[in-house]
């Protein structure tokens, strides 16, 4: 029947086909893509051949002896305090860790099934499960790299990844959902955050010493980098009145990581990732739990030294969680790539006016100034304290490209992350089921930590579960703060809009080839 | 449908695009370049600015990217040989990797995803077919965070039975054996049934197929067959080599299949291989894939590398994939393929089998209607290749029948009808980059799920646990060793 409707129509339009009843040709082959030279081609398959060779041999050797793979991804504070391993050192062997695939025998999961009072699953070592149950978490990994690999290496979660916390440990409806975020880029947004936290802070204690001396409760406009964070009454007794405080914390400190901003450091999501995602419990933790910093039972009933009761003791130690940070901290920016093809380039152009205009840029700031670009991390056990701390300069260390400098002194630097690191209102269709603790205070469940939006094109599904399976979707699903903005984007003539679209997936990450 | 295909009459008449040539000139479409040279690097590179290309289009224009791929692979023009077979791997992979969207008919009028599947409506859970078929590269497997979780009860986990996404390369081959042996069964059961009409009497005959036994038929002098003591098989004797129960015959069935569930997206390809009727869902048209569409994307899965079997190595020069040997692990690899046979892995895992020709028709459930490939010459590299005695070798190492694996290994729910013990041989070529293992991802090394083997194959994981140390080391290597071929390619 559809095939007389459309030979009918087909005739109709006189096309001159073969054949009167066959579709026009495809426009898809039609495409000409742009290729690097081969002089870069060159150095790419080299550096990826260099990680390959490593990768084999360290299997094969693991093949061999069970366990010399994961020996090779780790370096211990010990070997870290004699300080002969350069960054680069650190980022292979920390690239190595984040891809190892960690076994029951070196830690992975737990032995508490059935223990009572425990919130671990009812099963056998190692006691995996998908849902989260309450703040202990899964273990639903066994890789870093298990939930970070769209669009490459350190790359975001795709939908079926999806962590469901804070649930019952089998229900999926009612679960916190979350989509895994790209972690490129981490390194300067922990470092704009740390800077954000310390103006804040200033303005607060000199706030302080204002209402002493005067004698008088003083209200002060909050702001970090020309950005507000509400106000806050500081009074002469020494205390303050946070209900103004808008977009952060009331403690004021600026947590760039997770959807709803809850880590400031990466060391602080790289032990809680360890902990609930792959059950290999940071040794850190298990020190807060024997000097009684944590509450007891939270995570586990074992003896402290393995809290978990899964037999191994040394899951994760200080060195294993620096050489992480060092090497998220190293890791490339993503940057924005115009399109190649000079109509869609011209799209491009108007997209970015568009992006303006509509009002995006009220909270995806497209840059911030970062003038401090050296993260600090500290191991953290108790036998580690003398430990010298890790640097790593994320304005020039490790893989490029990297924030820009704004002078030739390099004084100063601008972070293109598309996001003012404040927490918004995102309205009630997107807000979580409940409300997410934290030690600061619970963050509201409509709130959200505005999305750095660089690398933004390979990163889907968007939003904080990964509901929306394109960048148009992800628009029209904001609410709250972000309806204004959302409204004009709809009522936007298609071509604009289309050039918005066009102009946000020009957000990448650089391309360049690996070898699996 | 019917209105899908006047927005492309007109789109005809619109922009006055001809109809492509009857006879394609194929010469640009050979199989891409693979490996670790300057030629796969720039494969790579294409692909990479092809795919941010084709975002943008979809961007300007929505639906660009599922109505341009349908217009390439209509399914009329592929049964008159009117496409390219290198055009139609082109299609399947840019499908492969498209990320759908609710306008495109992705999950259902709801636009919900559902994790844990709802009985046989499925999920969706997902987005694309690359969202769970991406470790070591594409067509790859999952890991265990991409467990699909069947059957259940759409909320919890515990309603359901989990399965690790398994790699998709070498399908091709598998098909293609699977045909073969289903062929060999048909055959005998033909000739039990005449002998049976010649005698007067019961008459049986011994299934075996490469090598495989599937027990024995018994045919009546009425033509009846009694299947009682068919094993390993179902009684219709068609071997099914996809899925971890061996459930779908054909690549085009199990993407249709998989489509569906897993996204949403339907097709009456997907209506013909048992998907729930579109009516109860409340969606969208039978056309959110079309034939042609899903020819495609069984042509790209047909065609994806072979997985290669080599003593340890090094890609140490990128003009030899295979790279340079450890001398060392040489020995203990021989060992280790000594190991399998002693003790008895190779009963179920069987290594090799060998193909009569090297073709597969990837054929359209909906129209019966395909296309053939030439796995030794047009399929990605490596390919399979003819040996000195005349067939095509595989090393897949399964024996294509299901077994018991024990009740510590049951699943909770009948799928297709299936005994919740019963498991298919899982294919161990390509098993040293698909960790994480067995049905449900849940083991993180092969020891994990040697340990993990009952029923049937609890008397080798006795001797596996009985083995010296060292040749337990050479069995990893060798099985370490059953790998993808290094290549290059941008996530």
């Amino acid at each position: 029947m559809t095939r007389y409707a459309l030979l009918a129509l087909a005739a109709a339009c006189s096309s001159s086909a073969p054949r009167a009843d066959d579709p026009p040709a495809s426009r898809l082959f039609d495409e000409r893509v742009s290729i690097p030279a081969d002089s870069d081609l060159d150095t790419e398959i080299h550096t990826a051949l260099e990680k390959k060779r490593r990768e084999d041999r360290d299997r094969a050797l693991d093949a061999l002896e069970s366990g010399e793979q994961l020996e090779h991804a780790t370096l211990s504070q010990l070997a870290l305090d004699r300080q002969v391993f350069t960054l680069d050192d650190l980022f292979r062997v920390g690239d190595d860790l984040f891809a190892y695939m960690f076994r029951p025998e070196q830690g992975l999961g737990n032995a508490l099934g059935g223990h009572p009072g425990i919130l671990a699953g009812p099963l056998p070592a190692p006691n995996l499960r998908r849902v989260h149950r309450g703040d202990f978490g899964g273990p639903d990994a066994m890789a870093c790299a298990d939930c970070h690999s769209v669009g490459g290496d350190d790359g975001a979660g795709t939908r079926t990844q999806n962590p469901f916390f804070r649930g019952d440990g089998d229900s999926t409806r009612g679960t916190d959902e979350r989509s895994a975020p790209a972690l490129l880029g981490d390194g300067p947004e922990e470092r704009l955050a740390a800077e954000m936290t310390d103006e804040l802070v200033a303005q607060r204690a000199a706030a302080s010493t204002s209402a002493a001396l005067a004698g008088t409760s003083i209200t002060i406009a909050l702001s970090a980098k020309g950005l507000g964070f509400g106000s806050l009454v500081a009074r002469p007794d020494g205390t303050f009145d946070t209900t103004g405080v808008t977009g952060v914390a009331t403690d004021l400190i600026v947590r760039p990581f997770g959807w709803k901003g809850h880590q400031a450091t990466l060391r602080g999501i790289v032990k809680e990732s360890f902990r609930i995602h792959m059950g290999v419990m940071p040794m850190s933790d298990q020190q807060d739990v024997r000097d009684g910093r944590v509450p007891a039972l939270i995570y586990g009933d074992g003896p402290w030294y393995d809290v978990d009761d899964d037999g191994a003791t040394i899951e994760v130690e200080d060195g294993m969680v620096s050489t992480t940070v060092a090497y998220l901290a190293q890791l490339e920016v993503p940057i924005v790539i115009p399109p190649d093809d000079p109509v869609l380039l011209d799209t491009f152009a108007r997209g970015r006016s568009v992006f303006d205009e509509v009002g995006c840029t009220s909270c995806h700031t497209p840059a911030l100034p970062l003038a401090a670009p050296m993260l600090v991390t500290r191991a953290e056990q108790s036998e580690n304290q003398a430990s010298p701390p890790l640097a790593v300069d994320v304005a020039r260390d490790g893989l490029t490209p990297k924030i820009e400098p704004v002078d030739l002194l390099g004084s100063a630097f601008t972070v293109r992350l598309f996001s003012d690191l404040r927490r918004h209102d995102m309205g009630p269709a997107l807000a979580a089921p409940f409300d997410q603790p934290h030690a600061a205070g619970a963050i509201p469940a409509a709130q959200w930590l505005t999305r750095p939006l660089w690398g933004l094109a390979d990163t889907p599904p968007y939003l904080h579960d990964g509901r929306a399976p394109t960048v148009d979707d992800a628009i029209r699903m904001h609410g709250g703060e972000g309806a204004a903005a959302r409204d004009a984007f709809v009522a936007l003539p298609d071509r604009d809009r289309a050039a918005l679209l066009v102009y946000l997936l020009s957000l990448q990450r650089t391309q360049r080839v690996v070898a699996p | 449908m019917r209105l899908w295909l006047l927005v492309l009459v007109l789109g005809a008449c619109g922009d006055n695009r001809p109809a492509p040539p009857a006879i394609p000139d194929c010469s640009a479409w050979g199989p891409p370049a693979t490996g670790l040279g300057l030629d796969a690097a720039r494969e790579a590179h294409r692909r990479s600015a092809l795919r941010a290309r084709l975002r943008y289009r979809d961007a300007v224009e929505p639906g660009y990217v599922l109505h341009e791929t349908a217009l390439a692979a209509d399914q009329d023009r592929i049964e008159r040989g009117e496409v390219c077979g290198g055009q139609l791997y082109e299609v399947g992979r840019i499908l492969f990797e498209h990320q759908f969207d609710f306008s495109e008919g992705l999950a259902g009028s709801d636009e919900a995803f559902t994790r844990v599947q709802n009985g046989r409506h499925g999920g969706p859970e997902t987005t694309s077919c690359l969202s769970c078929h991406w470790r070591n590269g594409v067509g790859g497997g999952g890991a265990l965070p991409d467990a699909a979780y069947i059957g259940g009860d759409g909320d919890r986990v515990s309603s359901a039975d989990a399965r690790n996404p398994p790699a998709l390369i070498g399908s091709g081959a598998v098909q293609a054996i699977a045909q073969d042996m289903t062929a060999q069964l048909a055959a005998l059961r033909t000739d039990v049934i005449a002998r049976a009409k010649k005698s007067g009497a019961l008459e049986e005959v011994a299934l075996v197929a490469n090598g495989t036994s599937f027990g024995t038929l018994y045919a009546d002098p009425r033509g009846n067959l009694r299947t009682g003591d068919v094993s390993g098989v179902d009684a219709d004797l068609v071997i099914r080599p996809f899925g971890w129960k061996g459930t779908a015959a054909t690549i085009s069935e199990f993407i249709a299949e998989a489509a569906f569930l897993h996204m949403g997206l339907q097709s009456e390809d997907a209506a013909l291989v048992g998907a729930p009727d579109p009516l109860e869902l409340d969606d969208g048209p039978l056309d959110e894939l079309t034939s042609g569409q899903i020819t495609a994307l069984a042509v790209y899965v047909a065609s994806l590398e072979t997985p290669i079997m080599t003593p340890h190595v090094a890609p140490v020069d990128r003009n030899d994939p295979a790279g340079a040997v450890e001398p060392y692990l040489v020995d203990e690899w021989a060992r280790g393929r000594t190991v399998f046979e002693e003790i008895r892995c190779a009963d179920c895992h069987t290594p090799m089998m060998t193909l009569p020709s090297p073709t597969v028709t990837i054929a359209s459930p909906a129209t019966g209607g395909g296309v053939t490939i030439d796995l030794s010459t047009a399929a990605e590299a490596p390919r399979i290749a003819r040996d000195v005695d005349g067939g095509y070798p595989v090393f897949v190492f399964s024996d294509f029948k299901r077994h018991d694996l024990g009740e510590e290994n049951a699943s909770q729910h009948l799928q297709h009808g299936l005994a919740p013990r019963l498991y298919l041989t899982r294919r161990l070529w390509g098993v040293g980059d698909s960790a994480p293992y067995f049905y449900d991802g849940q083991s993180a090394s092969i020891e994990h799920a040697i340990e993990r083997h009952g029923g049937e194959a609890a008397r080798q994981r006795e001797m596996w646990r009985a083995l010296p140390t060292s040749d337990r080391s050479a069995l990893r290597v060798f099985l370490t060793s059953l790998r993808r071929s290094p290549r290059l390619s941008i996530p």
